[in-house]
């Protein structure tokens, strides 16, 4: 499933990246990643990833723009994201029901991208 | 409903919402004062905001003689409007029932037994009157005043208030005793905010004007909705296991409709006739006011006294011991005393609130720490799992697969370094919150300050090697040997290098440099740490000592520099800082180099104090060769 699939990763702690990137290259996927939230659109609309994973609490000055310009490059490319947060409510206009609690177990969150992944394919 | 409790002049509203909310009053809000959810703010930000017992309501109140949808707050302009949507008990506004009204800052409103205090919008063209005030320095001589008499408030009390007793005039020397009296009283419970020790003198004060055997006190109780004796006070000589028995009916009658009382059982028609050889058990006076609050009545001031046959018998033509005079003054100082349990009971529900929202700040920003660390431990010990598992696979069969096997070793050792980081992080968390929590006294012994800065600089090069920051080290070359605790001392340098190299984040060629100096001129000692990252604004240098706040995001605990400041100062010395916007920032830590040696040794040529067998007076000078 997650061979030949494009996730786009945005989480401000690099530390999260690496590992997710790590879990995810471990399974055949490609990577991109963006700190910040004014950089992942930009990602989003030249990669064209097939899922986004976005930490929706880790950037500490997301500007109304910036999530803006990220939502509609999901809908464009009908990318599929899956938010990362301790409220459903967090930044409402990526909330789209693909939510993961945190502090989340990896496990669930691979699954959760898999399950994505399935319903493209 | 209608119940009754401490309150706040409107004009009070203004002054309260900026004690409380500083520079947020841009936002008018609910601060509940009294009910279940005493000390919560609700901050109004929306067009329309419902009041209610039940969850979707933005403002929730957890009091069951509130409606499910009970009232509705309205935007107009710069108020809101308040209507009540049929509530099953009705709403209040400063007392009275209301269906429809414009809120003013101060307006307190009650629905069902939980109070709550509107605050408004501040305007922000609120007048400026610094530049019609000019104060004119003293040396100014054109201006042509000088002080020509100065009391202090002590003595501008007393001189206010001539002797009572020395007005020929019956009727001005009981007035001046009664201005006297209320006076003392208004100065006698002004200081205290604790409402027991309040009530106490409140019960002093009275016995010393009036001439009564027993008294007390008794508070509303809003929740249980009746009077609470709260102090008693019984005259010396007079017997104090008996109790005070009041009549409900007076005491309802007082409350309800809020007036004092003068109750005597005596029997007019039969007790002055010597011929009655009927021995009595004496009389009983009693006076009993409302304490009238601001709003409405907060209980009940109570005092009573005696009068016995043989008294009755010798003063038979005036035994009344209380008349309408003191009936008149109790009311007066029964509305003082309320005021007061007023303002004290205000300050109580205020510092319960401001330590809830302590508290819930804490442990809110406590909660977002842990949480984050939480999830770095669980992403390394995954990575652990799966290299674990990838490693059984590779090496459990016939032909073990190296380069898996040891793709797998790099997983797991991926994983244990994030794990380890993490537990450096919630360490450094802990360590922080016990030194700023004063758990943690400083255990000084003989220490270098440049080992210190040699340790700290040492263990951040990993860090800033991995964020591409040059850490540099420059020791002075002379450091004397100082009592300092030096795990404290490592703490507070540590906090500040962090986040000088955080700072350094998305900047070009980040440099921090770490420098120790000894100015034996000055007595200091210093380490001074320098960035050249994104600087702090003025706005923000005094507020990056103040405990959780970061401009780090999710980085930050906001206990750091707290944290060093705290260290510096138990050590007798500080932090300044110095930065500028977009330059960077250079953090001082100074330490005094003999804090002991100043406090107990003077410096020669100092003044001291002298005493009479110091000082020889001269012989008389010799006039006579003159």
């Amino acid at each position: 499933m997650f061979s030949h699939a494009r996730i786009l990763i945005v989480d401000s702690s690099a530390e999260n990246r690496d590992v997710l990137r790590t879990l995810l290259e471990r399974l055949g996927a490609e990577t991109i990643e963006a700190a910040k939230i004014r950089h992942a659109s930009g990602l989003a609309r030249h990669a064209r990833p097939h899922v986004i994973v976005f930490d929706a609490e880790s950037d500490d000055d997301p500007s109304e723009e910036a999530v803006d310009d990220l939502g509609r490059a999901v809908s464009r490319s009908s990318t599929s994201i899956v938010v990362l947060g301790t409220q459903r409510r967090c930044l409402s206009p990526l909330a789209t029901g693909h939510f993961v609690s945190k502090p989340y177990h990896y496990a669930t969150l691979i699954r959760r991208i898999e399950v994505l992944l399935g319903n493209r394919a | 409903m209608k119940v009754g409790f401490p309150g706040f002049t409107k004009s009070a509203g203004d002054l309260f919402s900026l004690l409380i909310y500083g520079d947020r009053s841009k936002v008018a809000s609910l601060f509940v004062i009294q009910g279940r959810d005493q000390g919560s703010r609700f901050q109004l930000e929306e067009s329309v905001h419902t009041v209610g017992r039940t969850q979707n309501n933005s403002v929730r109140l957890h009091d069951t003689e509130v409606s499910r949808e009970h009232a509705e707050l309205v935007r107009r302009g710069d108020c809101y409007v308040l209507r009540d949507l049929g509530s099953s008990n009705g709403t209040y506004v400063n007392g009275r029932p209301a269906t429809e009204h414009e809120l003013v800052s101060g307006d307190q409103l009650q629905f069902g037994k939980s109070l709550l205090l509107y605050t408004g919008f501040i305007e922000d063209a609120s007048e400026d009157i610094a530049d019609k005030v000019d104060i004119v320095p003293r040396t100014d001589t054109n201006d042509g005043s000088r002080i020509v008499a100065a009391l202090s408030h002590l003595e501008g009390s007393d001189r206010a208030l001539p002797d009572a007793s020395s007005s020929s005039n019956p009727w001005l020397a009981r007035a001046r005793s009664n201005l006297q009296i209320m006076y003392r009283t208004a100065l006698a419970i002004s200081h205290t905010m604790d409402i027991d020790q309040l009530l106490a003198r409140i019960m002093e004060m009275i016995f010393e004007w009036v001439d009564a055997d027993r008294g007390c006190i008794m508070l509303k109780d809003i929740e249980k909705d009746k009077l609470v004796p709260k102090v008693r006070r019984h005259r010396r000589g007079v017997r104090t296991d008996e109790k005070i028995t009041i009549s409900k009916t007076i005491l309802d009658y007082v409350v309800e409709r809020n007036e004092g009382v003068l109750t005597s059982n005596a029997r007019d028609d039969e007790r002055w006739d010597p011929a009655q050889s009927i021995v009595k058990l004496g009389v009983r006076e009693a006076i009993c006011v409302p304490m009238q609050g601001r709003y409405d009545v907060v209980g009940v001031i109570y005092i009573d006294t005696s009068i016995t046959p043989q008294r009755m018998l010798m003063n038979k033509g005036n035994v009344n011991q209380f008349n309408e005079e003191h009936l008149r003054l109790m009311i007066a100082i029964a509305h003082q005393a309320a005021l007061a349990v007023e303002d004290t009971s205000y300050y109580k529900a205020l510092v319960q609130a401001e330590r809830l929202a302590a508290v819930g700040q804490t442990i809110a920003s406590l909660s977002h720490h842990i949480k984050n660390i939480l999830q770095g431990v669980r992403g390394g010990s995954y990575l652990i799992e799966l290299g674990l598992g990838d490693h059984d696979q590779a090496t459990s069969s016939d032909k073990p697969d190296k380069e898996t096997a040891a793709k797998a070793v790099g997983t797991i050792r991926k994983g244990w370094g994030i794990v380890e980081r993490n537990q450096e992080r919630i360490s450094s968390l802990v360590m922080d919150m016990l030194t700023f929590s004063k758990e943690r006294e400083p255990e000084p012994v003989p220490s270098n300050l440049n080992d210190i800065g040699a340790e700290v600089v040492d263990s951040m090069q990993t860090r800033a090697e991995e964020l591409k920051v040059q850490l540099s080290w420059q020791p002075a070359k002379k450091m004397p040997i100082l009592s300092f605790d030096p795990e404290a001392m490592h703490r507070a340098l540590l906090n500040v290098v962090t986040n000088a190299i955080d700072a350094c984040d998305d900047v070009e060629n980040p440099q921090v440099t770490v420098r120790s100096e000894h100015d034996a001129k000055e007595k200091l000692v210093r380490l001074v740490v320098t960035d050249n990252g994104l600087g702090i604004t003025p706005d923000d240098l005094e507020a990056i000592f103040n405990i959780f706040i970061s401009r780090k995001g999710g980085r930050g605990t906001g206990l750091g520099l707290p944290v060093s400041r705290k260290i510096m100062e138990e050590h007798g010395g500080q932090i300044l800082v110095e930065s500028q916007p977009g330059e960077g920032s250079t953090f001082t830590l100074e330490l005094p180099t003999s804090p002991q040696q100043v406090e107990d040794e003077p410096p020669q040529g100092a003044s001291q104090s002298l005493t009479s067998s110091d000082v020889q007076l001269d012989a008389q000078p010799d006039l006579s060769s003159h």
